[in-house]
């Protein structure tokens, strides 16, 4: 399917851009790692060792290949970065971590901005509406990472609260959540906000209310429903966003995500780790984006209509 | 329960949505002669809006008019002035841990902001428009090739792309514009799609079809106009997100080059200095959200203005 | 309508509770470890250090110092300060008369599985660290690189493949309990030297039977004081007193709970400020800043010695300009050290690229700034008042450095030259600085090195006449070193010689004295004219005005009162957990 076909597309502009992108993973290592004084015979013998499974003789065609086979068995080998980890199992580590914080931010995100939406659309232009969307659209111009600094000086240094990083436990999920869940919250609330209004207009909804439908029924019934459309094209986005919003998260909060493990992957060039990691967010996105296409189906029939003819 | 009353109880002022025209000469003309005007005028009631908008052309002068604005020299640094507080010796806001002045250097990085923002949601939108629009409008094969096209760069990692562009360019401004850009476009394409598919179906649409109206005619005078409200919407979290973007840039060590000022590296310091220098956090920080926060009402006000289905009050 | 809707309400509600149940099996460790209240019967530390990929000492990576703090330890260790060193798996040693044989007695140890500590375990790992190319997921990358400031015999032939027979190599185990090592010159800096990280013993069977595995906690074995228990990788390492550690009697310490910080991750005093670390490495300026304005703060930081020197090094670049040894001087004595030093705390200004504190340091073997020579020097190169100079640029890694921009701005005050900082990211930076630059690019890359304080480390290994032969090359002399380092047909035995005849028969006369002088410095057997010999080559080193040093500084600690026994030192280990305790 065209899923499929996207996700191999990825594979190879990855591959590609990695190519492109100057800097090897031995060159950037010797720096790092002050090895700078090895002559550059001792750097390739060394690197060609890493390299064992891809080798630096073999072309670079031919090592894309062989990690594609990997990827699909779902054996990559080990990590430059990381030679005692198989890229598989680091994968399976972070990538529980990474999800779980993103699935509780989009979850607390709906939970706050669907109420504080339909709350403001239907008292819309009052004092509740302006408050409502000057508290969300504030919380929408801190950047996640700054909130992340703020939340870490107040509850952690100022209040004591919380560990200031780390995962030992529910405890560390806290900060980071919040942090990541205020974007997607803002920009949740406005698109309720205006698709309940958009929807309350509507034809059908008048005839609802003059059928003798209640209010609250009227709404869950016909305006939510509707109203869900523009709602879920933006879950994509925001998806796309939480995943970029992890690397920062991760790095300020000492979280062994997924998000850590690919920029320190494109960072220091470190090929199977950052083809492994690319796919599986590619993978994410993908599945997501298939998702919200299919649930256009269920949620406007209009579409539907047109798809078949 | 009565039906005004019932309609009171699920909100105040809703009318009736206008009958939407059959008549789609009718239709174009309300759409695009008294359409801005009507807007414009809807737009000035909106007090939030008016005054969000005032302080943008404000920012926007000060940027242009930066050499005059700033106190000293942004890059001018004295290390024996050194993280002086706001006020004292002619800083007004003090200087940074190179003895740079704050305020001075705030204004010019207003000016990359302000460019930055601009000019890269300005290109994202307009490749957004023409995908998205092609895709939602034409169907069919060329919609799958877009749509696939767009999912490849939705999925694909920008941080690769931002390093390849901003290395084969150099850190210049308008490869930092360009990564921007090309991260943020697919989201909005999506979005053009997603609403051109459900206009596609209304009444006037078939109508203007049958009035024999090639198929571009219809997307671009009857699609895209209609549409605009949500991706005004769009445009008005893209300005501020493309200033947000290049924040995050510089915080990975790929935003404007230094000593050029930037409100991301500025903000990556001060959130170092926190403890010893608040002022150097919190000045950019404040003046940051400021921004951004007008962008965003200043959209919202647009969006309500272009409002066309039903006359909001 | 209704049972569509259903439907989707129902598939929400599995869905959702399908990723609730995922978000509890979230990958936390439940590794509880327990509070640093020091109450009870454990006493425990926290700390706050750099993540760890790999726990191999024999990779370059913050793993390899990590276990030479207290995982493994070598035949001998360092004495508190890093001056002097002192028995640790080996009781004794001698020296031969002629300074090339060092024999080492162990001592009665074992690993935590049990097992006697034998030199068998030695000459394995030593086979292992010099072998080219290594099977399983060891890889040497850059932790041979000691061995040119050792100087076993043979080893760096062994390593490029040139020897294949262990045997040659100066490494010899005539018994259990005996290894001796043999130099191909005599070396004062060999003892401390032996320090390092690479020179640390795996236990052989280890290696043998886990394979890839051996790093892990439920595999490792050491012989150091402490072994580790638990590891969340890039999160946190728990270690726990080592009882079969041939000094546990003298350990103070019964866990040490070892939290990461990641890459890239703003350097935060909170966990310090907040008791959940004891201690830190404290690196950037705003949080040095602090330990010196807050009374709470005050006392609580810890330095070393300096040993970190911060420099400046030429670039290669097609632009011939910086090859007129006037110009660089000029760079060099205009540079206005004593400001730049000011942007960044605890930063010294200096003239000379060997730390201060390597015994028998003096001012003369540096050279001194000199403003109005500057200026005549930049006037005779035919640029007076830096009029018609090209614009220069200082490349660093990473995110901008004050005391770049420092140069910078004094570079442009003193001699009315433009500058240019390019901050680029990782991988540009290396190939910038590798790599061959366009003539419109020129100038310097911004750099610093820290290391134990030897004057063979610091003269015949860092900034070596091999290393920086190359830097002295013409374009196009340049052009063709890298042409020979791309040739993949050459054996790495070759590669290094037809290197090195190239950058000898074209490097500058001033490269020259320096690697004559250091040729003979090395050479030297007797302890003090070999130090004599060291300060001239090391003075000839400066006067190529290659690498321009520029201040030095050291490794700074933020230590919790409580703790008793810190001893940081200038090497990349810093300090031993062995002396750590509780109040």
């Amino acid at each position: 399917m065209r899923a499929i076909i996207t996700l191999w597309l990825v594979s190879l502009l990855t591959f590609v851009m990695l190519q492109l992108a100057p800097g090897s993973f031995a060159d950037i290592s010797a720096i790092t790692s002050g090895a700078t004084m090895t002559s550059q015979g001792q750097r390739d013998e060394a690197i060609s060792s890493i390299q064992s499974r891809y080798g630096d003789d073999i072309p670079a065609w031919q090592q894309y290949l062989i990690f594609m086979k990997g990827a699909v068995t779902w054996d990559m080998g080990p990590s430059y970065k990381y030679p005692s980890r198989s890229v598989e199992e680091i994968i399976s580590g972070a990538f529980p971590v990474s999800a779980s914080l993103g699935i509780l931010a989009v979850i607390v995100a709906l939970v706050i901005a669907v109420p504080i939406g339909v709350a403001a659309a239907r008292k819309r232009n009052g004092w509740l509406d302006n408050t409502l969307m000057f508290i969300v659209t504030a919380l929408h111009s801190v950047p996640n990472y700054l909130m992340g600094v703020f939340l870490i000086l107040l509850l952690v240094g100022a209040m004591h609260l919380l560990p200031s990083g780390g995962w030992d436990g529910p405890r560390n999920m806290v900060m980071p959540v919040i942090a990541l869940a205020a974007g997607p919250t803002a920009v949740l609330a406005r698109y309720v906000r205006s698709a309940v209004i958009e929807t309350l207009r509507e034809d059908y909804v008048t005839t609802a209310i003059a059928k003798g439908g209640s209010p609250v029924t009227v709404m869950t019934r016909h305006v939510l429903r509707n109203s869900l459309i523009p709602v879920v094209t933006v879950v994509g986005p925001i998806m796309a966003s939480l995943i970029s919003g992890t690397v920062f998260i991760e790095t300020l909060f000492r979280i062994p995500g997924l998000g850590t493990y690919f920029t320190g992957a494109a960072t220091s060039r470190d090929m199977p780790l950052l083809m492994g990691t690319t796919l599986f967010f590619a993978a994410i996105l993908i599945l997501t984006n298939v998702l919200v296409d299919l649930s256009y189906g269920f949620l406007d029939p209009r579409t539907r209509i047109e798809r078949t003819s | 329960m009565s039906t005004p009353e019932a309609l009171e109880a699920l909100g105040e002022e809703i009318e009736p949505a206008a009958p939407e025209p059959t008549d789609p000469a009718a239709a174009r003309s309300t759409k695009s002669q008294s359409q801005f005007s009507l807007a414009w005028k809807r737009f000035g009631r909106n007090k939030l809006s008016l005054i969000s908008l005032v302080f943008i052309v404000l920012l926007v002068l000060i940027a242009i008019l930066a050499p005059l604005v700033a106190t000293h020299d942004p890059i001018a640094l004295d290390v024996s002035k050194t993280l002086l507080k706001p006020g004292v010796e002619g800083h007004l806001l003090g200087t940074d841990p190179l003895g740079r002045d704050v305020f001075s250097r705030l204004i010019f990085g207003l000016r990359t902001a302000l460019i930055v923002g601009f000019v890269a949601e300005l290109a994202a939108l307009a490749l957004a428009i023409v995908i998205g629009l092609a895709a939602g409008y034409a169907g069919g094969r060329a919609e799958q090739l877009l749509m696939g096209f767009t999912d490849v760069m939705y999925a694909f990692p920008g941080y690769l792309f931002s390093v390849i562009l901003v290395t084969v360019i150099g850190r210049e401004i308008g490869a930092v514009i360009l990564a921007i850009a090309i991260a943020s476009w697919v989201g909005q394409a999506r979005l053009v799609r997603a609403q051109t598919l459900t206009l596609k179906g209304r009444d006037f649409i078939e109508a203007a079809r049958a009035m024999g109206a090639s198929g571009p005619r219809i997307a671009l005078r009857y699609i895209l106009p209609n549409a605009m409200g949500p991706i005004l919407v769009a445009t008005s979290f893209g300005i501020p997100g493309a200033i947000a973007t290049e924040a995050g840039l510089s915080l990975l060590g790929l935003g404007v080059q230094p000593p050029t000022p930037s409100w991301g590296s500025m903000l990556t310091e001060g959130i170092e200095y926190t403890m010893v220098a608040p002022h150097l956090m919190l000045a950019p920080a404040v003046l940051f959200a400021a921004t951004l926060l007008a962008f965003n009402w200043v959209g919202d006000g647009i969006r309500e203005a272009f409002d066309t289905t039903g006359v909001s009050r | 309508m209704t049972t569509r809707r259903q439907l989707l309400q129902a598939g929400g509600v599995a869905s959702l509770a399908a990723f609730v149940a995922g978000v509890t099996g979230c990958g936390f460790s439940g590794n509880n470890q327990p509070g640093n209240d020091g109450s009870g019967s454990t006493t425990s530390l926290s700390i706050l250090g750099p993540a760890l990929p790999t726990l191999d000492p024999q990779v370059v990576s913050d793993g390899k110092w990590f276990v030479n703090r207290g995982l493994l330890e070598g035949l001998i260790v360092q004495n508190n300060d890093g001056t002097d060193v002192m028995p640790g798996m080996a009781e004794t040693w001698e020296m031969s008369e002629d300074g090339l044989t060092y024999t080492f007695h162990l001592r009665e140890a074992k690993w935590s599985d049990g097992t006697p500590v034998t030199a068998k375990d030695f000459d394995y790992t030593y086979k292992r660290l010099l072998s080219p190319s290594s099977a399983g997921a060891g890889v040497t990358l850059g932790a041979n690189t000691y061995i040119t400031s050792l100087g076993i015999k043979n080893a760096l032939k062994f390593q490029s493949g040139a020897i294949t027979d262990w045997t040659q190599v100066g490494v010899k185990t005539p018994d259990d309990k005996t290894v001796i090592i043999e130099l191909e010159i005599p070396n004062q800096g060999f003892l401390i030297s032996m320090t390092d990280g690479s020179m640390l013993p795996l236990q052989q069977k280890l290696l043998e039977e886990k394979g890839n595995e051996w790093e892990k906690p439920e595999n490792l074995v050491v012989n150091g004081p402490f072994k580790l228990t638990a590891m969340q990788p890039n999160v946190s390492a728990t270690l726990v007193k080592n009882d079969d550690y041939w000094d546990a009697a003298n350990v103070h310490l019964d866990q040490i709970n070892y939290k990461m910080s990641q890459a890239g991750a703003t350097e935060s005093l909170i966990p310090f400020t907040n008791g959940e670390v004891d201690v830190m490495p404290v690196g950037t300026a705003a949080n040095l800043i602090r330990f010196q304005n807050e009374p709470d703060l005050q006392g609580q930081l810890k330095s070393a010695k300096p040993g970190s020197i911060y420099y400046l090094a030429l670039m290669h670049s097609e632009n011939p300009i910086m090859s007129d040894i006037r110009i660089r001087e000029a760079l060099s004595l205009a540079m206005g050290r004593d400001t730049v030093a000011k942007s960044v705390p605890l930063v010294t200004p200096t003239n000379s690229l060997v730390p201060q504190s390597v015994p028998g340091w003096e001012p003369s073997v540096g050279i001194a700034e000199d403003l109005e020579k500057a200026k005549q020097l930049l006037s005779d190169a035919g640029y007076p008042g830096g009029k018609g100079f090209p614009p220069i640029t200082i490349l660093n890694g990473g995110a901008a450095s004050p005391m770049v921009q420092t140069i910078m701005s004094n570079w442009t005050a003193n001699l009315g030259i433009e500058v240019k900082n390019d901050v680029t990211e990782a991988g540009v930076y290396a190939t910038k600085r590798f790599g061959l630059n366009g003539p419109d690019y020129f100038g310097f890359y911004f750099g610093s090195f820290a290391s134990e304080l030897t004057w063979p480390k610091w003269v015949a290994s860092l900034w070596s006449p091999t290393f920086t032969k190359p830097f002295s090359l013409s374009a196009a002399d340049y052009k063709q070193y890298l042409a020979l380092q791309a040739d993949k047909d050459l054996k790495p035995a070759e590669l290094t010689n037809k290197l090195a005849e190239l950058a000898n028969a074209k490097c500058s006369e001033e490269v020259k004295t320096f690697s004559d002088l250091t040729d003979k410095a090395v050479l030297t057997a007797d302890p003090d004219e070999a130090t004599a010999a060291f300060k001239a080559a090391a003075l000839a080193r400066e006067k190529c005005f290659i690498f321009i040093p520029i201040g030095q500084g050291s490794y700074n600690f933020a230590v919790n009162k409580r703790v008793t026994g810190f001893h940081p030192r200038p090497t990349g280990d810093q300090y031993y957990y062995k002396t750590l305790g509780v109040q």
